[in-house]
């Protein structure tokens, strides 16, 4: 009895509540939303000993907005909050000791990360304080404990009890689908989180991956993590025995943030890139032809190297022993593409064959160039690394580039002729008359930029060695002579590195530092490469080894903030120029993304890897050799160039050559003129893991090396919903067995009633 | 959402009817089929009542009028809702009547087939049944895709009621009306056979007045609506019961 009077006063009490509360039936409505394919998560990742990344998860919890300092600690530090909870914070507040704070709660299920209008003020990174330096030279050495990275907490490391979504306005406004869930929590908050019923989230978001790599490889639940490394070279054949040596200038083309699909880095590693493309460009210009030159030089874009140097160690391993292909007729699985030029071990190009550790003259790497973080832009100071200080043959590079510095430091770069063919790439807006042209040079001379280049143990105790770059991996393995280019000395520079906030404005220029930089490494390279760094007059540089900076600019602008530029479009379109690059792309991710059946084969562009795409054509248009024939299709250049009689071939034979790759064929066409140049993939993943061909899988082979994976994960969702309380659940029930056992009641007196009735009658 | 939630909502839509047919209906082979065929007349009933919607929508547009914002879109929703309701009921009524007629012919055999063949008991036992099998499908097909939504996570809020979940009230409406159902069939063979017009224009104008209660749940325009509401049904279940009752006292004394 006692039940079913708590039952009905309970009943009466929720009709006289409902009765005085004021809910707008809109939003009955429209916040019960549901937001589907959440692409932006902060997936689980593994390697042989951990894994870190978020957990899968089906929960839900009440909404509750983290919008400032005070309501973090409000959240932390109330003991009244004693259901599950739901976090929405602003991207600005998020970092490792928040998160772990958080978990320690116990009382969270989820947090929603928001990339709103907030201004990120105080510099933060979320990489580690020494980033991929368990993997470098110095692991083993107290130089691997060096903090590089000071403003970093290692969240990206960190494995979290909850799942973490991110909503980053990629492809919608912020706004919108902010808009519901902040309206949500106001109700939450009026409700002072705690009086039913109330809005929750229940996020729905599996990892298929269980704990470690080993068990996921075999399960092919994960990928490794990673895509292609891309190179090419002016020469058109490397001979390890022709006498000549090889320069290599490197950049890093991927990058890392919080979540994969709001990674730019701009002044993390664009800079980089787009210095070694400008260089390509500027001694594509060079009077002496640059295959003719007494070296070789290689533009090497290596891929996967922020999870443990995974295509800087990987090239390396490969090209430290001469490479055996066992099995050059026959494809083994049916994954594997028939213009490979090694079926086992799997290689789609073999081209790598040719070059030898011991045949590397040296190493520039362009590491972080863009100097955003410097104290004076107007004055940015870049610094040149080295692992020896005391090497006279890395000494000659670092006194080169000083040398050049000297002369052209401080002049303009000049701007070069338009009508120069092996610029036909460049932006078609790009119409400067010469006496526009002058006064642009005057205008520049005049500003009061002044720009410096020097080694970065000068002035300091101690050599501090490489930062964490690409040349580690080729000094762990052999001494050569490697200079990485940088814009910091001692710590970085840069205030976001490796985080979602790592952008600059889209009207940033870069003349006085990308620009300058890429300027002088090209000019060294030029008499490095010709074996002149000793003893030539550094003024005899000819003008037309000089950097393109509309080039520079353009192609800055281009890969972080709008692929749809005109440049890009070119390129992007090259070989077909009747596809549209699709629908209206502006940011792209320049995270590697999972190295799978696609990057085997060679291919670039999948899981928007449109960084490789532009890189791979820009190359190529900058390293190969131009013709005249104007062309629509590759296929044009083709019958023009390889095969002059293909209209007689038979069908056969016919198809046989339109089906080979465009990324095998000898002749390009970009910009709608064929270009016979050819770039060559290197695949990027963890070192420590090797591709069983027979099987088609993956598996680990050094456990000690970078063995990256990520989780393969379907569709996250979450969904915006009110929720009642659990008592007032148990009160539905309750009510359900009282009706069930009035009727039975109710039955029973009936029968009893007509038995007494049909006695009577 | 959750599954407490989801039991506790079949147990009150559909405890009663599925306790009455375990107890009462699977005794009688015949009282099965009643219940069975009589659900199959109500499902013709409300597919009518669905053609009345689909040209009131061709002629009145009424789906534009759906998300109403201003006063006179809203009062005309009202206004249209009314007018098939009283379309609708009047095609229940009709096809109760028309099941009272075919039960007619059939109640010889049915009688024949029966416990007690000439047991006065039986007529109250066939309206029982038919009234039921009328409840249980007009339950079905109003409700059982509410239930069904409320696994899924969250829930809807009643428009009148905004701390109570819409699943919960539309769960307690349905076992109402399945009661209801219930004595409006035996008023209603009782009123067919003696041809009792006020009693059957009783049946009509309560079944009325049901239907047009349970809009109050959906709006929050007017205080009070939900109570309101529950108040009817439960004086019209009870009212109704009663002269059912009384008839049926009636009937065992003669």
């Amino acid at each position: 009895m006692k039940l079913l009077s708590f039952i009905i006063i309970y009943f009466l009490l929720q009709v006289l509540k409902c009765t005085s509360s004021k809910v707008k039936k809109d939003i009955t409505q429209t916040l019960v939303t549901e937001y589907k394919n959440f692409d932006t998560v902060f997936p689980r990742i593994l390697n042989a000993k951990t894994k870190i990344g978020s957990k899968s998860s089906s929960s839900s919890g009440i909404i509750y907005r983290i919008d400032s300092e005070e309501d973090f600690k409000s959240f932390i530090n109330n003991s009244d909050l004693t259901d599950k909870y739901a976090i929405v914070i602003s991207a600005v507040f998020v970092n490792a000791e928040k998160l772990v704070k958080l978990e320690e709660t116990k009382k969270v299920v989820g947090v929603i990360v928001v990339y709103d209008d907030k201004p990120m003020i105080k510099p933060y990174s979320p990489d580690k304080k020494c980033p991929n330096c368990e993997y470098g030279m110095y692991s083993g050495d107290e130089r691997a404990n060096y903090k590089w990275n000071p403003h970093g907490d290692g969240m990206l490391f960190k494995y979290f009890d909850f799942p973490i979504f991110g909503i980053t306005g990629n492809g919608y406004s912020v706004k919108d689908a902010v808009l519901p869930i902040i309206e949500a929590n106001i109700f939450n908050k009026k409700r002072k989180y705690k009086n039913y019923p109330l809005y929750s989230i229940k996020f729905d978001s599996f990892m298929l991956a269980p704990e470690d790599t080993i068990t996921c490889l075999s399960r092919k639940t994960c990928d490794p993590i990673g895509g292609n490394s891309i190179w090419s070279s002016f020469s058109r054949k490397i001979d390890p025995n022709d006498g000549k040596k090889i320069v290599f200038i490197t950049a890093q083309l991927d990058g890392n943030s919080l979540f994969h699909e709001n990674t730019i880095g701009t002044n993390s590693q664009i800079g980089g890139i787009v210095a070694n493309l400008a260089i390509a460009d500027a001694l594509s210009r060079s009077d002496i032809k640059p295959e003719q030159f007494q070296n070789h030089i290689v533009f090497m874009f290596f891929n996967g190297e922020s999870f443990g140097y995974g295509g800087s160690q990987r090239f390396v391993n490969d090209i430290s022993e001469p490479f055996k292909c066992l099995n050059k007729n026959e494809r083994v699985n049916k994954e594997c593409s028939n213009y490979a030029s090694c079926f086992n071990p799997y290689m789609y190009f073999d081209d790598f064959k040719n070059i030898t550790l011991n045949n590397i003259k040296g190493i520039i790497e362009l590491n972080q160039l863009t100097c955003s973080g410097c104290n004076n832009t107007d004055s940015p100071t870049y610094f040149m690394h080295i692992d020896d200080e005391n090497d006279s043959e890395t000494l000659k590079i670092t006194n080169l580039i000083s040398k050049v510095y000297s002369v052209f430091g401080n002049s303009v770069p000049a701007i070069p002729n338009n009508n120069d063919a092996s610029n036909i790439i460049v932006d078609n807006n790009n119409n400067i008359d010469s006496s526009s042209r002058n006064e642009t040079i005057n205008k520049l001379k005049r500003q009061n930029t002044s720009y410096n280049i020097k080694p970065a143990w000068e002035g300091l105790i101690k050599n501090l060695g490489l930062p964490p770059a690409s040349s580690q991996s080729f000094l762990k393995k052999q001494k050569i002579p490697a200079v990485v280019i940088s814009d910091f000395q001692t710590e970085f520079t840069n205030k976001f590195y490796h985080s979602g906030f790592d952008i600059d404005s889209n009207s940033t220029t870069y003349d006085n530092t990308v620009c300058k930089t890429a300027d002088i490494i090209a000019k060294s390279v030029w008499l490095y490469a010709q074996n002149k760094e000793i003893d030539y007059d550094v003024n005899l540089i000819p003008p037309s080894v000089a950097v393109n900076c509309n080039y520079v600019n353009e192609l800055m602008y281009c890969l972080s903030h709008n692929i749809s530029c005109p440049l890009a479009q070119t390129l992007l379109t090259s070989n077909n120029s009747t596809r549209q690059v699709e629908g209206k792309l502006s940011k792209v991710s320049h995270y590697s993304g999972i190295f799978n059946d696609y990057s085997l084969n060679g291919t670039l562009h999948t899981y928007s890897n449109f960084d490789s795409w532009v890189t791979n054509y820009a190359l190529i248009t900058s390293t190969g050799r131009n013709t005249t024939f104007p062309c629509k299709y590759i296929d044009d250049c083709m019958k023009q160039f390889e095969y002059p009689n293909f209209d007689e071939l038979d069908d056969e034979s016919k198809k046989k050559i339109e089906s080979m790759p465009y990324s095998k064929r000898k002749y390009q066409c970009i910009n709608n003129f064929c270009i016979e140049g050819q770039a060559f993939v290197h695949p990027a993943y963890g070192s420590g893991l090797r591709y069983d061909v027979f099987n088609n899988k993956y598996f680990v082979k050094k456990e000690d090396e970078a063995t990256w994976v990520e989780s393969r994960w379907s569709s996250n969702s979450i969904t915006i919903c009110f929720t009642t309380s659990r008592i007032f659940q148990i009160f539905e029930l309750l009510v359900g067995i009282v009706f069930v056992i009035l009727t039975i009641i109710g039955y029973y007196f009936i029968n009893t009633y007509t038995k007494k009735y049909l006695k009577l009658a | 959402m959750g599954f407490v939630s989801y039991l506790a909502y079949l147990l009150i839509a559909y405890g009663p009817s599925i306790t009455i047919f375990i107890l009462y209906i699977s005794r009688s082979a015949q009282l099965v089929i009643l219940v069975v065929s009589s659900a199959f007349f109500w499902l013709i009933s409300i597919l009518i009542s669905s053609i009345y919607w689909f040209i009131a929508n061709l002629v009145f547009k009424y789906e534009k009028l759906e998300n109403a914002n201003s006063d006179k879109d809203y009062y005309k929703r009202i206004i249209y809702l009314m007018l098939i309701s009283v379309l609708s009921v009047f095609t229940q009524e009709l096809f109760r009547w028309l099941f009272w007629k075919l039960l007619n012919k059939a109640e010889a055999g049915l009688n024949a087939m029966s416990e007690k063949p000439k047991s006065p008991l039986n007529k109250y036992h066939f309206s029982f049944a038919s009234g039921l099998g009328f409840g249980v499908m007009s339950g079905l097909v109003s409700y059982s895709t509410v239930l069904a939504d409320s696994l899924k996570p969250g829930t809807i809020l009643c428009g009148a009621c905004p701390t109570m979940p819409m699943p919960f009230i539309a769960a307690l409406i349905t076992s109402i009306f399945v009661l209801l159902h219930i004595v409006w069939s035996i008023i209603a063979f009782n009123a067919f056979e003696k041809k009792e017009k006020l009693l059957i224009a009783w049946v009509f104008i309560g079944h009325l007045m049901a239907s047009l209660a349970t809009i109050l749940t959906y709006t929050d325009r007017m205080k009070f609506g939900c109570p309101i509401c529950f108040v009817i049904l439960v004086s019209i279940l009870g009212y109704t019961t009663y002269i059912a009752f009384k008839r049926f006292t009636k009937i065992k004394m003669a």
